[in-house]
């Protein structure tokens, strides 16, 4: 399967879906113009990933900064797709990134947490790695 | 009810929540066709759906009151800080007041001052020159008393104060007129630094054709992005008409101190 990579910009964020690398990320803000149009993509490249039996780990990186309603919906979107691959026995794992000081990020972190049932760990991150 | 909101985004796909409810219409228009067991696990699986679609909802508006919150404690913090910039800038205005009468005094003061000295200077050479005009009015008018050499010499005295007064509103006057000029040369100052904080962000690259190092060594340290050419051996600032930083610095420095300076002297 195609890796993707995206590139970061104003309003849209950094994502890297790699299986040769084991890497799953998306990082950054998200408040496109248009959601669907977007996160589409990342979508149906899991479900496909989904459907090809794929039986590796799954450590999905979530590293916001700031992200509107629309992108909430479809971020919850994923996990679901990841709760798919738990229940099919692919070792699946969430880790929601957060500074300190952004509550906000921490909360939705908690409040996602609640919902899917897939090892969800809320990371906080230091400001000064991040510089 | 209308599910369809998110479909205009994305029109090729039907979205989860349309495609729910279409399951449970056909579920309601074959409920009489279908087995009890069937219509047991239609329902079990859209309770399900529901169930996925009330936990988005929670989340959708936990995350859209967390974002309302963010947006009205900023545009507090917005109207905090123009309330503060509101107050500043009124004190300055005063503070611009006050220093304007200040100003206004001291140049009265000086003007009044150099006014007196030259009206001395005046009486000094008139003194001067009357003394030696005496003996010439006491031939010319010999037969008339020495009335006249009086009456001449109070006129004299009496039109100082008025000359004065003259001198001092023309001093003054003067004054004005420069503080005028100096003024408009800074606000001119001022729209030239901002035009050209405007264009700094454009990075502007021409080629350094001048073989003076001097003015080469000048032009580097004018601007790490603003690199302008000098095709003359002459000065850059009689070559350029747009007004490096430091060269607007170099000017604002000058200005201030021949302010400070002349506030000195009015002090003095």
């Amino acid at each position: 399967m195609k890796a993707i990579y995206i590139q970061s910009t104003q309003d849209t964020p950094q994502v890297t879906l790699d299986i040769q690398k084991g890497i799953f990320e998306i990082k950054g803000n998200s408040y496109p113009e248009n959601s669907a149009q977007f996160y589409n993509p990342i979508i149906e490249w899991l479900q496909e990933l989904l459907a090809s039996n794929y039986k590796n780990k799954i450590v999905f990186d979530f590293n916001f900064d700031y992200f509107n309603t629309s992108s909430a919906k479809f971020i919850l979107e994923i996990l679901r797709i990841l709760e798919e691959f738990q229940e099919k026995s692919v070792e699946t794992m969430v880790r929601w990134h957060y500074f300190e000081d952004d509550i906000d990020i921490l909360e939705s972190g908690e409040d996602y947490k609640g919902i899917v049932s897939i090892p969800f760990e809320l990371v906080s991150r230091d400001d000064t790695l991040d510089m | 009810m209308s599910l369809n909101t998110s479909s205009k985004e994305n029109p090729i796909k039907p979205n989860k929540e349309t495609e729910i409810i279409n399951q449970l219409d056909h579920l309601i228009n074959n409920i009489e066709t279908l087995p009890p067991e069937e219509i047991k696990s239609q329902l079990q699986v859209f309770a399900k759906n529901h169930k996925k679609l009330l936990q988005e909802v929670k989340l959708l508006t936990s995350v859209g009151d967390r974002l309302q919150k963010k947006v009205k404690s900023a545009n507090e913090m917005l109207q905090e800080q123009a309330e503060e910039i509101r107050k500043i800038n009124k004190d300055l205005q005063d503070k611009n007041i006050e220093l304007q009468f200040t100003i206004d005094e001291l140049t009265k003061a000086k003007a009044g001052k150099r006014a007196t000295t030259i009206i001395l200077i005046f009486a000094l050479v008139l003194f001067l020159f009357t003394e030696l005009l005496e003996s010439m009015f006491e031939t010319f008018f010999t037969g008339a008393n020495m009335l006249i050499i009086y009456a001449f010499k109070i006129s004299l005295a009496l039109g100082f104060k008025p000359i004065e007064g003259l001198l001092e509103s023309a001093i003054i006057s003067r004054e004005m007129k420069l503080q005028r000029l100096e003024h408009e040369q800074q606000q001119k100052l001022l729209e030239q630094k901002e035009i050209h904080a405007k264009n700094v962000n454009i990075p502007k690259i021409e080629i350094i054709k001048n073989d003076n190092s001097n003015s080469s060594q000048d032009t580097n340290s004018s601007s790490e992005n603003n690199i302008t050419s000098h095709e003359n051996n002459s000065t850059s600032n009689s070559t350029n008409s747009e007004m490096s930083p430091e060269d607007i610095a170099k000017l604002e420095r000058k200005l201030k101190r021949e302010a400070l300076k002349k506030m000195g002297e009015n002090r003095e």
